[in-house]
């Protein structure tokens, strides 16, 4: 269960400071703190922005073993940027030069700069995760979308989108692990063989995933229309996300971190 | 007398290239409060009637008059008030990723304020006993839980008509007891008409009466306790004889006086067993 | 060859080392003799559909053995030599026809004898013969499985697993969601696969008139846990293990039981409708 595992398995329903923040402020700020983390670029900034995202993980009651879970599947990439860089990059002192390798002292800080930068971006989002539902994500987003009502952009029913894509995610992650176990029953060899061959073997478990995908799209909008929906019409929400003085406390904060780091900057 | 709350008149549709009628000229009527069922095979034009019904789709002739409203686009969200339907199949009706948000969801298109969806969503949770479900996932709760929460989604909106579109059909007999039994309380304790597409005969025996189609036609207007007595073909409508029916029928042909109507399974025991005392 | 099915102290846990881990199946030993109709019954989740995913290795346990036929599977399974196993055992899933996929029904059952290397001059046949079997118009054969109404595509889904020749048939819920009639033909089709064809069939079901119907063997699941395995008369006639294991009482297993608590006693438990009926009428005639 890879893809349900990817969005819904990460949500640890808790009760922390950051679990109860208003989820459009956690977006926010956690983009925010995403963008702040590309203007560090010295060893004390850096070593600022991790002590930050440290607590941040503390105060979010996550464990550990979570945020090593969100690094793993992208451990390759990582590697691989980061030798990149260690062994092609050229400035400051040579260390080792070999053929078109270059090792030098820019190249090594880069790289440990490059590889901080990764935790921490990985580290924010999985704190973004695992303390907010989807819906709460999704519902996080419509909130800061609504600016664009004014040019005409269908927030409404765009957030109502997506809330209905997310609720979707673990039904049509059944179906495909379902027609899945059913083709190979039938002898199909998932991603074995030449490339041609393993883009083949796919066919017979996209075809019935889009029928399958299409009909309860059928459906659904039959039962939607019967519940009183209306395309554009305006419609109250159950969820009333509240605004507490710990959201605004965090803004704040955010900006006192941004002093922070630029006066650390190089 | 009774309210007539549904009254078809005359009505025929027709899909885009089909090259014949999915309903076929017809007209019945349905007072208020009865509960009433309708049988036939896949393709006999059940769910085309849903549809049109509910204004899902528009008749090619003919009216239909709800409540004492004609449907048509005027009346289309007026008309939507007052029928709630759940549909088969769980999975295609469920919008939020949880319970208490998806009961709320025709509360929401139908514009109530915050204070008085929670209290509403709650008590509507609290009649199909699933109250304990409301931060649940939908998808991650039984057949029999999803369909009790499809129901409060539909009594949220305080309808007068209930419209079951096969509901109970993917369900295992326990759960289909608890719907059923969920139905009836609903039905006395909100003066409810309903209107119930099925192949069960566990829940035509509660009906008043049976309508029964075939090729968008209706063949007969009939009560459940005549159904198996005047069709020899009840199987050509999608019904499986119950086992109680099989017994009083093999009785009547072996020369036994067991009458004409249907009887259930607790029935025909009592049948039986006395009997058997008298000799 | 012998081609039963035996489990040797099979574990297999869900997502293994989270903190969402769960044991799924615990410490499982069974016998499935060749050529029986055993049902595998339980609730939903008590483990019945990841037992009989380890008989074609859809799933490989944690620790444990399967053996069937000729054929071991443990945790150190190759995926790659599996197309033997999974020729020998056809698999039927809930709602099979969501399976179908082809640009025609023939196609579709095609697909199956083709990847498990059946010659193709003798493909014709094998559609042929299979499409009969399932009751399935010869006119059909060139049309879009799409265009079929829901109890055909369930057909076409079953003879996509049949052309393949298993000699094993596993089935979970095969008449879900059907009408009466289409159940009726499912059952009947399957019965006669295993009377008739001497195929193995294991079907996992909640219908318990049918397991009761038409099984040599039923398998209780629970929790993870095989918690019984004994003829279906000795099962459904104690009614304190029913409840114990919730399941569902069968009809006559139900009348014969109300009919007893009424002072009607019958001698023997018939599962079967029919013979209950001719009992219970045969009973009357007497006084």
């Amino acid at each position: 269960m890879p893809m349900d595992n990817f969005i819904f398995g990460r949500y640890l329903p808790m009760d922390s400071i950051i679990h109860k923040m208003n989820p459009a402020a956690k977006i926010f700020l956690c983009f925010y703190f995403v963008i702040l983390v590309f203007f560090a670029n010295s060893l004390l900034s850096y070593s600022a922005m991790c002590l930050f995202v440290i607590v941040l993980i503390f105060l979010s009651k996550s464990p550990i073993k979570m945020f090593f879970k969100g690094i793993m599947p992208l451990i390759w990439i990582i590697l691989f940027t980061i030798a990149i860089q260690i062994l092609f990059s050229s400035g400051g002192e040579m260390i080792y030069k070999i053929g078109i390798i270059n090792i030098t002292t820019f190249g090594i800080k880069n790289a440990i700069f490059l590889f901080m930068r990764f935790i921490l971006i990985i580290s924010l989002s999985t704190i973004l995760t695992i303390t907010t539902d989807p819906l709460e994500i999704s519902s996080g987003i419509s909130i800061l979308l609504r600016p664009l009502k004014k040019l005409k952009f269908p927030v409404e029913t765009f957030s109502l989108m997506i809330s209905i894509a997310l609720r979707f995610v673990p039904t049509l992650t059944d179906e495909t692990k379902t027609i899945m176990d059913a083709q190979r029953s039938r002898g199909v060899d998932f991603g074995s063989g030449g490339l041609v061959k393993r883009v083949k073997s796919f066919i017979p478990l996209l075809i019935p995933l889009f029928v399958s995908a299409f009909k309860h799209a059928d459906n659904l909008s039959i039962a939607m229309e019967s519940r009183g929906y209306r395309i554009n019409n305006r419609r109250t929400h159950y969820n009333n996300y509240g605004w507490s003085n710990f959201d605004t406390l965090s803004l704040f904060l955010a900006v006192f971190i941004s002093m922070i780091i630029f006066i650390l900057r190089k | 007398m009774a309210n007539n709350i549904i009254d078809v008149r005359n009505i025929s549709f027709k899909y885009g290239d089909a090259n014949k009628n999915a309903i076929n000229d017809l007209s019945f009527s349905i007072d208020e409060g009865e509960w009433v069922s309708i049988i036939g095979k896949n393709g006999s034009g059940k769910t085309t009637l849903i549809n049109l019904l509910d204004g899902l789709i528009k008749s090619n002739n003919g009216d239909i008059i709800v409540d004492n409203l004609k449907i048509d686009n005027k009346n289309l969200d007026n008309i939507r008030d007052k029928i709630g339907i759940v549909f088969q199949n769980p999975e295609n009706q469920f919008v939020a990723s949880t319970v208490k948000e998806d009961v709320a969801f025709g509360l929401e298109n139908r514009q109530y304020d915050i204070s008085k969806m929670h209290k509403i969503v709650d008590n509507a949770l609290k009649e199909v006993d699933m109250l304990k479900y409301k931060d649940s996932n939908p998808s991650k709760l039984s057949g029999g839980q999803q369909q009790r929460v499809a129901l409060a989604g539909v009594i949220a909106i305080l309808p007068k008509i209930i419209i079951l579109d096969e509901s109970t059909s993917m369900l295992d007999p326990k759960a289909k007891k608890i719907i059923i039994n969920l139905i009836n309380k609903l039905r006395i304790k909100n003066k409810l008409t309903v209107l119930s597409i099925t192949h069960d005969m566990n829940e035509i025996q509660y009906s008043d009466r049976v309508l029964l189609l075939k090729d968008g036609n209706l063949i007969k207007n009939i009560s459940p306790l005549k159904l198996f007595n005047e069709l020899d073909d009840v199987e050509n409508y999608g019904l499986e004889i119950p086992f109680s029916e099989k017994l009083r029928l093999q009785l009547k042909k072996n020369g036994f006086n067991i009458g004409n109507n249907y009887i259930n399974d607790e029935e025909i025991v009592k049948w039986i067993t006395q009997y058997y005392s008298k000799m | 060859m012998d081609n039963s099915v035996l489990f040797k102290n099979v574990i297999y846990k869900y997502q293994m080392n989270t903190p969402f881990q769960h044991t799924a199946l615990n410490n499982i030993n069974l016998k499935i003799k060749a050529g029986s109709f055993v049902s595998i019954v339980g609730k939903t989740g008590s483990g019945k559909s990841t037992l009989v995913k380890h008989i074609n290795a859809l799933l490989k346990p944690n620790s444990g053995t399967i053996n069937v036929g000729n054929f071991t599977i443990n945790s150190k399974t190759n995926n790659k030599n599996l197309k033997k196993l999974r020729r020998k055992v056809g698999m039927v899933f809930q709602f099979p026809e969501q399976q179908l996929f082809a640009n025609t029904v023939k196609e579709d059952i095609a697909f199956g004898p083709l990847n498990f290397g059946y010659e193709e001059n003798k493909i014709p046949n094998i559609v042929e013969h299979v499409s009969k079997i399932v009751g399935i118009d010869k006119d059909l054969l060139n049309k879009s499985p799409f265009e079929l109404s829901g109890g055909q595509q369930r057909r076409v889904a079953i003879a996509d697993v049949l052309a393949t020749n298993p000699e094993i048939l596993i089935l979970d819920e095969p008449t879900a969601g059907l009408d009466p009639e289409g159940k009726k033909f499912i059952m009947n089709l399957i019965n006669d696969l295993n009377k008739n064809q001497d195929i193995t069939i294991i079907l996992v079901s909640h219908q318990m008139d049918d397991v009761a119907k038409y099984s040599d063997e039923v398998i209780v699941m629970q929790d993870g846990n095989l918690v019984k395995q004994c003829y279906p008369d000795e099962l459904f006639a104690n009614t304190n293990l029913l409840k114990k294991y919730d399941l569902q009482m069968p009809v006559s297993v139900k009348i014969n039981l109300m009919l007893n608590e009424r002072g009607f006693k019958l001698n023997d438990l018939h599962l079967d409708e029919d013979d209950l009926i001719n009992a219970i009428i045969n009973k009357l005639k007497e006084c």
